[in-house]
């Protein structure tokens, strides 16, 4: 589990790897698109590809699996830095051959303010792997949201929670305590804890998800959302203390149980991951902790951006069925690509959803912008 | 503003910590870039035979510094840190003072809540047992005199720091809610906090220590807040000894849970890494789980509830609930922590009144007595004191005790004493420190005794009262055994604590310290750390 998501301190040595002519071979025969970009660049070495990438994509790029099979197929060894998603879309790009954050709204803002790049056809992007902001509680959490009538079960038995009255709930004045919702362990109001929105992508994912909601179910812009901005600011500065980190937010969650963190918002990929981790903690784990989809959800998206063409013998090579299944199957990130299936069945999570429809796009990144700024202000 | 003066604090602070007391080696003939030089809350104190059963047996040497955990959050703030990890009580702390990116792969490697462990006898006068405990409930048991308690300094560990949250979350505006600058400037919290934390009966700097501090007076002292795992290391000892165990309370409205995040500090120093990561791995192996979890520290990995505790160490009759939900106050954002941190110390905590013995004999001439100068200006000087967290409280008692082979001051101590920290009336008495000369010869117990008998006449009912005794440690006088006598007929319950100067003999300081349940404090690199330290303990 990853400790850090915004910190940007690291640099990764670079690893040198003599990659033998005959991969190259293979690779031609495999994936001949890609060969061409490899043989460019430099026909009998390995190509090296460095990234800025959210940190819950560390797993998977530390994945020796997943490793093998980018030196082996595709000749690529890629290192990396963890960055914050938008931070990334404005940082310095000496030496980056890559980016990979975990929204829209940074491939946005990077847009924007690189045309060019993307203009002479230099960069290219495409969604790589999707994961939905879910709602994790302890079961008995779970069971008084449902007696209450705010958590209900659908057909196919995943727990769904209406995300307008969820966040109506959330921001009002009087919200109900845990004692009005049966839970008399707990002291204090009814609450879902996030990361803290101005520092990691999580969070900023559920306060976007809240802004929609409060403008009606509608999509956040620069002119509805400067109405809300006071109540969610509100809600934020309430809080308290956030983690800067989405990984650090679930072990905490896991660690220190249901008196320090209900329920908390975070990615879905996340209990997949703990599950495969630990397969020895998997009943315990199902019968405890419950996923519960808002409904609609968002995204959390993952965008990879080639910035030349090493960036882009990745994005090609993400491409492969393998690594995607690797994706889903051990680190819970759903396939951003056309025509891959899921398959929810190798996990034996109750209610994990076969397939995530209800979804609301991203407030424009303008919107979203001007709402981290009020959070942050005084 | 802030941050500079932080920074500057620690910056000379970091060397006397190391030097104070507190840190264990065994580096023997294994070379640096096998060894890892590990910061640690005391609480870990305990735990450092596994550790270092796991350096020998791979070829490694561990070399562990021991200091509060709020004192580790301030060194990282500093941006100066000369260790290879940290091991705080809370990952809180990390956040809150890791301003600088320096450390990565945190983990914590275990949990314990913040309890309030209280004589059983006591707990069953006043029905607590197996009760819903809320934090007023503390206040009127502590008020009325019914439960005299230990907890360490709020400005210094996380224990103590835990509790003066927790109580500031129990009686902010809507308690439970989260607290916030506008609730820690309301009268009313300003006075139920000053209730709680006025009832401090004594402190010190981190919290493996207070508990080694309660065994030690264990007959004056009736409670102690300190971690789950730490009243049980007590309780242990305390069985064994024959005594009566402390049953602890986990207040309803104001807990808070540890969770000992182990963190690697980047030097850039080729092989730290893999040595540290292989020791995190190796502490979160299922075997040293499971020693850490019959060391009583909670370590399972899906909430804090425990399934398969030893019920021979969580015991119930201990108040010990592995079944309890837990549930921790929410902490504030960085800048109401500074501001509560601020408040703890010129407001809210106990005011002290302390007794400064100086020695002025000729052997302190020169370097010493500079340097002696210089800590009392640091103190007195309120510019200098407010950068490093030392300032003076409204209703703080200052004296100055001068003395060679004699007490220099003796007959007009009235004008060395100053009550309360208006700036004017401390740095005058600096001046006439800075107006002495050191000469003649040494007669240290006779001094302290003084010093002990001035503190009778000026302290006051609510203070916490200290001797501080600054010398080189060269007694040349026979005043010990009237020092030791006083002590002992009087029922003296005042800390003795020695910070040492230049060519010093620490030797010959330690019965006094050892008899008053004190401290020393090297003040030979650094004497400012050397008096956050003692200022710990009052």
């Amino acid at each position: 589990m990853e400790t850090t998501d915004n910190r940007s301190s690291t640099l990764r040595l670079v690893r040198s790897l003599i990659v033998l002519g005959l991969i190259v071979v293979a690779v031609a025969a495999l994936a001949p698109s890609i060969l061409n970009t490899v043989q460019e660049i430099s026909p009998t070495e390995t190509t090296h590809v460095e990234c800025i990438i959210g940190s819950e994509k560390s797993g998977f790029l530390d994945n020796q699996e997943v490793k093998d099979i980018l030196a082996r197929e595709y000749g690529l060894d890629v290192s990396y830095r963890r960055m914050g998603s938008i931070e990334q879309a404005t940082t310095d790009l000496t030496g980056v051959d890559c980016l990979w954050p975990s929204n829209t709204s940074a491939l946005e803002i990077f847009r924007e303010n690189n045309p060019e790049l993307f203009a002479s056809g230099t960069a290219k992007s495409e969604i790589i792997f999707n994961s939905p902001i879910v709602i994790y509680a302890w079961r008995p959490i779970t069971s008084a949201l449902e007696d209450a009538g705010l958590v209900t079960e659908a057909a196919d038995g995943r727990k769904e929670i209406d995300t307008a009255e969820l966040m109506t709930m959330l921001t009002s004045e009087d919200k109900p305590s845990w004692a009005d919702l049966g839970v008399t362990d707990l002291f204090g109001d009814f609450n879902v804890v996030t990361t803290d929105p101005t520092r990691s992508n999580s969070g900023n994912m559920f306060y976007a998800l809240m802004a929609n909601m409060l403008v009606d179910g509608d999509i956040a812009t620069m002119s509805n959302i400067v109405e809300q901005l006071p109540t969610i600011k509100t809600f934020y500065d309430a809080q308290g203390r956030l983690e800067e980190s989405s990984g650090i937010l679930f072990e905490q969650f896991i660690t220190l149980g249901m008196g320090a963190y209900p329920a908390i918002a975070n990615y879905e990929s996340l209990l997949i991951e703990l599950a495969v981790n630990n397969p020895e903690q998997a009943d315990a784990i199902n019968s405890q902790i419950q996923i519960i989809y808002p409904v609609p959800t968002v995204w959390s998206s993952h965008p990879l951006i080639a910035l030349n063409n090493q960036g882009k013998s990745l994005l090609d090579a993400m491409q492969d069925e393998r690594l995607q299944r690797i994706a889903w199957e051990q680190h819970g990130f759903r396939s951003g690509l056309t025509g891959i299936q899921n398959d929810v069945t190798k996990f034996a999570i109750p209610g994990l959803a076969s397939e995530v429809n209800a979804v609301i796009a991203l407030p424009r990144s303008n919107a979203l912008l001007e709402m981290l700024g009020y959070l942050d202000s005084n | 503003m802030a941050k500079t003066l932080t920074r500057m604090l620690f910056i000379v602070f970091l060397a006397v910590l190391v030097i104070t007391g507190c840190d264990t080696t065994s580096t023997g003939s294994i070379p640096e870039d096998r060894t890892l030089h590990i910061v640690s809350g005391s609480e870990n104190q305990t735990l450092e035979p596994i550790i270092q059963t796991w350096a020998s047996d791979n070829g490694y040497a561990v070399n562990m510094t021991y200091m509060g955990t709020v004192d580790i959050a301030r060194m990282l703030q500093s941006g100066q840190v000369p260790y290879d990890a940290v091991w705080p009580a809370n990952r809180l702390w990390i956040d809150y003072g890791d301003t600088h990116n320096l450390t990565k792969h945190v983990q914590s490697i275990m949990r314990s809540p913040v309890v309030f462990g209280v004589k059983r006898s006591i707990a069953e006068r006043l029905g607590w047992i197996g009760e819903d405990i809320y934090m007023d409930d503390i206040v009127t048991a502590t008020e009325s005199g019914e439960i005299r308690f230990m907890m360490t300094s709020a400005t210094q560990s996380n224990s103590g720091a835990s509790f003066y949250f927790a109580a500031l979350t129990a009686f902010a505006e809507k308690s439970g809610d989260v607290i916030t600058s506008d609730d820690l400037e309301s009268a009313n919290v300003e006075a139920d906090i000053k209730r709680i934390l006025g009832t401090v009966d004594r402190s010190s700097g981190s919290s493996g220590w207070l508990k080694d501090l309660f065994l030690d007076q264990y007959e004056r002292y009736d409670a102690m807040v300190n971690y789950e795992a730490l009243i049980i290391e007590a309780n242990q000892e305390l069985e064994q000894a024959g005594h009566e165990p402390l049953y602890a309370i986990y207040p309803v409205d104001g807990l808070a849970i540890a969770d000992s995040p182990l963190g690697y500090v980047e030097r850039n120093i080729e092989g730290k890494e893999d040595i540290f990561l292989e020791l995190q791995q190796y502490l979160l192996t299922e075997d040293v789980q499971r020693e850490l979890l019959n060391a009583g520290r909670r370590t399972s990995t899906l909430g804090i509830q425990l399934t398969d505790a030893n019920r021979d160490v969580f015991r119930p009759e201990w108040g010990i609930d592995v079944d309890r939900v837990i549930q921790p106050i929410r902490f504030p954002n960085a800048e109401v922590i500074q501001q509560a941190l601020d408040l703890y110390q010129t407001s809210f905590r106990r005011p002290s009144c302390t007794v400064y013995v100086l020695d002025f004999s000729g052997s302190m001439s020169g370097q010493g007595e500079a340097d002696l100068k210089a800590a009392m200006r640091t103190l007195l000087d309120q510019s200098i004191a407010t950068q490093y967290l030392l300032q003076g409280h409204p209703k703080d008692v200052s004296s100055v005790v001068l003395f060679n082979d004699t007490i220099i001051n003796g007959n007009r101590l009235d004008q060395w004493t100053v009550e309360g920290n208006d700036e004017a009336e401390l740095r005058n008495l600096y001046l006439q420190i800075e107006r002495t000369q050191a000469g003649n010869g040494t007669d240290i117990f006779n001094a302290a005794l003084a010093g002990l008998e001035h503190l009778e006449e000026i302290r006051t009912q609510e203070c916490l009262p200290s001797v501080i005794l600054m010398t080189d440690g060269r007694d040349g006088g026979n005043g010990y055994s009237a020092f030791q006598s006083y002590v002992r007929q009087s029922e003296n319950d005042v800390p003795v604590f020695a910070i040492t100067f230049g060519d010093a003999d620490p030797e010959q300081l330690r019965p006094a310290t050892t008899l008053t349940s004190a401290r020393i404090f090297d003040g030979t690199s650094d004497l400012v750390s050397a008096f956050r330290s003692a200022k710990g303990y009052n």
